[in-house]
């Protein structure tokens, strides 16, 4: 159980829980973003209905909250430098948006933009994928909002809206 | 649409014909390097004549995807451009393969695991297998976070001499390979889904050249019977996906229960499962340890692809420069005593002796049902410590007492084994992957939804499997024979008493 030590030290700063699918979908999104930040769990994502999914993370989730592993770790002073910037952008959540679908929203774009179509595409096709797949979420004012939230943690550059 | 370029001669398919393209891949130093590469790791220390490569497997995947895009080509699905794209893909799917089959990508995983959690997690410094090297791969299933696919994208894009043959297709064929990346739907299918090439090659090919006859499938029949029909996945997108014709549903049944066969009898041996974690543990240790070894890590394996220049420390990626290094550590002054123990065993097949071996059913929708209340209860006292073993087999030190589960089901099949697979369900990786049959109304319908379907029974059933071994060397045979039929009745007791 050991090896899952990182995720359940992770699900338990974020405070992710594994009862619903809502609470799943954050649980994808949340661990997808700190991978972003340098705290690289080996999980590797492809496109789904709610964006970035990993079946692989899905069971190992399923390991951790059976086992308690949530409860028996926690992060370092590195990781938790890696997860504050997950928490940063948490606490940017709009107003007309809950924090699974901010991340939902997050997640999405920085998939579609980097790693969808195996290449960094134009942050206005991006814009228009998710718009077309993800109607609720592909308002102008959220997906500036959403840019500008990725850009403020590093993890786009220099975007011009 | 021209073939035949060159023909391979070929135990299972007669011939292969490969076109000018292909032949020039293959004629490359990484393709080459998939002759160092055996398919299936310790099998054939069971099964004597499985000593084939992935050169070959390789070969033979293109044959089954030159076959399967055709059929889709003539029904108009798949223009001739397509078509050669995914016979590359299907060339290429094992490019990046690590060596000894699967076993150094979960050692690998296992490194970069450990990795992770040293840096991020509190508390965490010192490796808490040390002493029971056998148990760190008994349970590390369910993540294989360093794999062959992403490393294979990665030599199609970045290895020169194969960089310069796809040219601008590198990034497709990349993306096929590892599934991650958006594709067409069918291409998706045809490289990754129950029916695609490279699990009907490993079937047929396996089973071959163990000479186990479970793999023994209709491929000609199913291959036949492929069509093309409509289905909607999520957000009610109407889509076009393989399936089998109605009249093929046996074939592609019959299928589905051989490759369960495949992995309970054939990979799931318990003899090839101890072996496998005897060789797991020596190259761990080997590849933390010994500075001869290039690759201590994923990131490393990777950097050589990222420089031109270094490229070719990639070829020596290998069976052959694993074992040299597998044998050069065990000379060192660094290598432990467990390690020269099971170095040797793995050489001359000493084979471990399983006490224990435990099989049962589980339904697949619930995760602790317990069919076998002992199987349950001896999982739970493994997973506490393997120190209570020490007393019935008379000795004083863990560290040669390993243990290891595995399980298998009908794959893709089913989405119910579990809550996160229940979400699966909705997900179109899911609906991609299954087995589908074409209805006379051109609608693909999924195998499970198919009231005559038998797998749709018994894929909500997985089989586990459990094996508890003992490593002993030096031990007369007989007299080892003995105290283990001992302590395999004493743990048992206690196991019922528990």
């Amino acid at each position: 159980m050991v090896e899952l030590a990182a995720l359940g030290a992770c699900a338990n700063t974020f405070a992710l829980k594994n009862d619903d699918f809502e609470d799943r979908v954050y649980a994808q999104k949340a661990i997808y973003l700190v991978q972003l930040f340098g705290m690289d769990l080996g999980y590797r994502y492809a496109w789904d209905v709610r964006g970035p999914y990993c079946r692989e993370l899905a069971q190992d989730l399923d390991v951790v909250f059976e086992n308690g592993l949530n409860a028996r770790y926690s992060l370092s002073s590195k990781g938790l430098a890696r997860a504050k910037c997950v928490v940063d952008l948490i606490d940017k959540t709009p107003d007309q948006l809950d924090k699974v679908h901010w991340l939902e929203l997050l997640a999405s774009l920085h998939f579609l933009r980097h790693i969808r179509f195996g290449m960094t595409i134009e942050v206005q096709k991006a814009n228009k994928v998710l718009a077309e797949e993800k109607p609720r979420l592909g308002s102008k004012e959220l997906l500036k909002q959403a840019w500008s939230a990725l850009e403020s943690v590093g993890l786009e550059k220099e975007l011009l809206f | 649409m021209a073939l035949g370029d060159k023909t391979f001669k070929d135990q299972i398919y007669g011939s292969i014909d490969v076109k000018k393209a292909e032949v020039d891949l293959i004629q490359t130093k990484a393709f080459q390097r998939l002759r160092w590469l055996r398919q299936l790791g310790f099998v054939n220390y069971v099964f004597p004549c499985a000593e084939h490569s992935r050169f070959a497997h390789s070969l033979g995947v293109l044959h089954i995807m030159g076959r399967m895009s055709h059929k889709l080509n003539d029904l108009g699905f798949l223009p001739d451009h397509d078509v050669d794209r995914v016979r590359l893909a299907a060339l290429l799917h094992d490019i990046g393969h690590f060596p000894m089959s699967h076993l150094t990508e979960s050692v690998y995983s296992a490194i970069e695991k450990q990795k992770a959690n040293i840096e991020n997690v509190a508390g965490i410094e010192d490796d808490p297998y040390d002493k029971h090297p056998l148990v760190r791969f008994a349970t590390l299933k369910t993540l294989r976070s360093v794999n062959h696919e992403e490393l294979g994208s990665l030599v199609v894009e970045n290895y020169p001499e194969v960089r310069e043959l796809v040219g601008d297709m590198a990034p497709l064929i990349g993306g096929i390979i590892t599934g991650l990346t958006e594709s067409n739907y069918l291409e998706h299918q045809l490289m990754h889904s129950s029916l695609d090439c490279d699990r009907q090659d490993y079937l047929a090919r396996d089973s071959h050249m163990t000479g186990a006859i479970y793999g023994r499938v209709d491929v000609d029949y199913l291959i036949g019977a492929l069509g093309v029909g409509k289905t909607h996945l999520a957000n009610y997108r109407s889509v076009d996906l393989i399936g089998v014709y109605a009249k093929a549903q046996q074939t592609l049944e019959h299928y589905l229960m051989a490759r369960f066969f495949h992995f309970t009898r054939i990979i799931g041996n318990k003899t090839c499962r101890a072996f496998e974690c005897l060789a797991k543990a020596v190259i761990y240790e080997m590849i933390r340890n010994h500075s001869g070894w290039p690759f201590k890590d994923f990131s490393q394996i990777k950097a050589c692809l990222g420089e031109r220049e270094r490229s070719e420390e990639f070829l020596e990626f290998d069976d052959i420069n694993l074992w040299r290094c597998l044998r050069e550590y065990s000379k060192t002054d660094q290598a432990t005593n467990h390690y020269k123990t099971f170095l040797q065993m793995l050489r001359y097949r000493i084979r471990p002796k399983v006490i224990l071996d435990f099989a049962c059913l589980r339904q697949t929708k619930d995760h602790h049902s317990a069919a076998d209340e002992e199987y349950v209860k001896l999982k739970f006292m493994l997973e506490n410590g393997v120190d209570f073993l020490m007393e019935p087999l008379e000795i004083s030190d863990p560290t040669h007492i390993g243990w290891q589960e595995m399980s298998v089901d009908i794959e893709r099949v089913d989405p119910g084994t579990g809550k996160s697979k229940e979400d699966e369900k909705d997900y179109d990786q899911y609906q991609i992957e299954t087995p589908r049959i074409i209805t006379r109304n051109g609608e693909a319908l999924r195998l499970i939804d198919e009231k005559s379907s038998i797998t749709m029974d018994l894929s909500q059933t997985a089989y586990q499997s459990l094996i508890v071994y003992y490593v002993e060397p030096k031990a007369d045979r007989s007299e080892l024979e003995k105290r283990c039929t001992n302590a395999s009745k004493l743990i048992l007791t206690r196991i019922r008493s528990a």
